[in-house]
């Protein structure tokens, strides 16, 4: 059952080697004897894991399943699970049972999955290294001394340590792609309106999107084929009919134009992973795609827009965290003022705070024009860059971060040197385009992860050559010893 | 462009958080240093570009004018620490 893809497991699954139950008790267990240092989960749900197992394997038995029925998965804790607390990694969420299911979840529910819990975050999905946890910081399985990465870093933590065989992560800023980099996994943003954001709890609207994250591009795809899908509850959802990414899978990569772009190969990025990441393009080169340079002249203030644009949008999200009709409450306010400015400045953790004070400073009156409408113009500029590029090529690809895991408790750090890890992400999510990381390679035992980023809505191209790519190499296949069997 | 720390506390009113010194000395600091870093969208051209309000420009959905969701005040209030008889309880606003 150890490094295993999912498609292995399924495999496994019908051909009765093992059961659900069985399969489900062993990451329970490897949870249990691994998670206290990895911290990778907040809940685990045991009784209910094992009934959704017992009734997977009825379904095995009685021929009726999908691929994906009795395999086990672990969710970000930013998925409202009926009955099941969901926290966001906040002290606000901290005895937050959800009434209701995410759509994304129903449908893995549906397919017959197992929950095995909620994973860690940084608090409501801010924050690139797992570190703005209210529960704690999560630890990159690869070295315990560096970050997984973050937001969605308890996701990717648990994949990688082989503590569930995948996971679901959301992605506002790169918080699938990082933690996929730093973590040597598989991960993908779709298409913003691709998967249904109804009931996961919003950061910025118009950047948010689940994604999964797995050990290789054919367990992606097999998720996202069941996760994706208009959802008439979510109203960003877009009613396109979803292709048959699996089939897609196989395709012959010659004659696939991809796109270098001269704006990711800068000055930030570390000159090993810079060297990795284009002996995978030559890869891919050698497998019949054909290379093309592009510019993407705007990029850079992909930064700057982003940290306008995402905190503005957070502002006004999390002012629905009032402590009135969800969440934690101050006890001790004798006016109704004092109770929102004392719940809120004892909920929220700080990096919350700092991204709720910019936002509010960029849509308040008198700097709106100058900052929030300016972002968003600049975001055109951004989406154009790519329209552009892909008139000449079918994928883009690039690093998905500018150095390796980083290590923990990194001090004296200054914010905005903190905000620049996700420099190779955030355009992606500003123009809304499907983007995937991939292990290409390592450095002093740490995974450097590549990205390939697609035009709307065609996450088939990306998934087709990172899956003919995986076929050659075996990046994807190594875990960290300290986790080995 | 930085921000005084009158501006700060004003921040702080309309975000409804109570800060303490201490918080604010730093979260100040953090303000200007973000503020800093995207200073540098003020020199980019953006004369006659349209903003994106969503990444797809696509339009919102409408739907029929129709009930189509059931009453289930009870069920969903019980995520509040305080209701009573429907009703979400808060400090007192009115002498």
């Amino acid at each position: 059952m150890f490094n295993q893809s999912i498609h292995s497991l399924a495999l496994k699954l019908a051909d009765k080697e093992f059961s659900s139950v069985e399969l489900t008790n062993y990451f329970l267990k490897r949870i249990k004897a691994y998670d206290n240092t990895l911290n990778s989960f907040i809940s685990v749900n045991e009784t209910l894991a094992l009934s959704q197992a017992k009734a997977a394997d009825l379904l095995i038995k009685q021929g009726n399943y999908h691929p994906l029925t009795g395999i086990p998965i672990a969710y970000k804790d930013n998925f409202c699970t009926q009955g099941i607390k969901t926290s966001c990694g906040s002290k606000m969420l901290k005895n937050f049972i959800a009434p209701y299911t995410a759509t994304t979840i129903n449908k893995l529910n549906q397919a017959g999955m197992v929950m095995l819990g909620k994973t860690n975050m940084d608090e409501f999905a801010m924050g690139s290294s797992n570190e703005t946890s209210y529960y704690g910081a999560v630890k990159n399985p690869w070295n315990l001394k560096k970050v997984p990465g973050g937001s969605s870093g308890g996701s990717a933590a648990a994949v990688a340590a082989q503590l569930t065989p995948c996971a679901i992560g959301s992605d506002t800023g790169g918080s699938i792609r990082q933690p996929a980099a730093f973590c040597g996994l598989t991960g993908l943003k779709p298409t913003y309106g691709r998967v249904s954001r109804f009931g996961m709890v919003a950061f910025a609207s118009s950047l948010d999107q689940a994604g999964p994250m797995a050990q290789s591009a054919q367990d992606v795809a097999l998720l996202l084929q069941t996760m994706s899908g208009y959802d008439a509850n979510d109203a960003t959802s877009i009613n396109l009919p979803v292709p048959d990414y699996l089939q897609n899978l196989e395709n012959n990569i010659k004659g696939k134009r991809i796109g270098l772009a001269k704006e990711f190969f800068d000055t930030h990025l570390n000159d090993d992973i810079a060297k990795q990441v284009l002996q995978f393009a030559n890869t891919l080169k050698g497998l019949g795609a054909e290379l093309i340079d592009i510019s993407l002249p705007n990029m850079h203030q992909a930064i700057p827009c982003y940290y306008i644009i995402a905190p503005a949008e957070c502002s006004s999200n999390l002012a629905r965290f009032d402590g009135i009709r969800f969440g934690y409450r101050d006890e001790n306010a004798t006016t109704l003022e004092a109770h929102y400015k004392q719940t809120r400045a004892e909920g929220f953790g700080t990096e919350v705070k700092r991204r709720i004070l910019v936002g509010t400073y960029v849509l308040s009156a008198g700097y709106f024009d100058a900052y929030y409408l300016k972002a968003q113009k600049v975001r055109r500029l951004i989406k154009q860059d790519f329209e552009n590029a892909f008139k000449t090529v079918d994928v883009i690809l690039g690093p998905t971060t500018p150095t390796t895991a980083f290590d923990l408790n990194l001090k004296n750090q200054l914010q905005s040197d903190k905000y620049l890890a996700d420099i190779y992400t955030t355009a992606i999510n500003l123009a809304g385009l499907p983007a995937l990381s991939l292990p290409v390679g390592q450095i002093d035992g740490l995974p450097v992860g590549a990205q390939l980023i697609g035009k709307l809505f065609d996450e088939a191209s990306i998934l087709n050559i990172a899956h003919i790519y995986q076929k050659e190499s075996q990046h994807h296949l190594l875990t960290p010893t300290l986790f080995n069997e | 462009m930085s921000i005084n720390t009158d501006q700060l506390d004003y921040l702080a009113k309309l975000s409804m958080l109570l800060l303490n010194e201490t918080q604010k000395k730093h979260l100040h600091a953090d303000l200007n240093d973000i503020l800093q870093l995207v200073e540098s969208l003020k020199n980019i051209n953006t004369t006659d570009v349209e903003p994106v309000l969503n990444p797809l420009d696509a339009t919102l959905t409408l739907r029929d004018d129709k009930v189509t969701e059931e009453n289930n005040r009870e069920f969903y209030q019980e995520t509040a620490s305080l209701s009573d008889n429907g009703l979400y309880l808060v400090p007192k606003v009115i002498e």
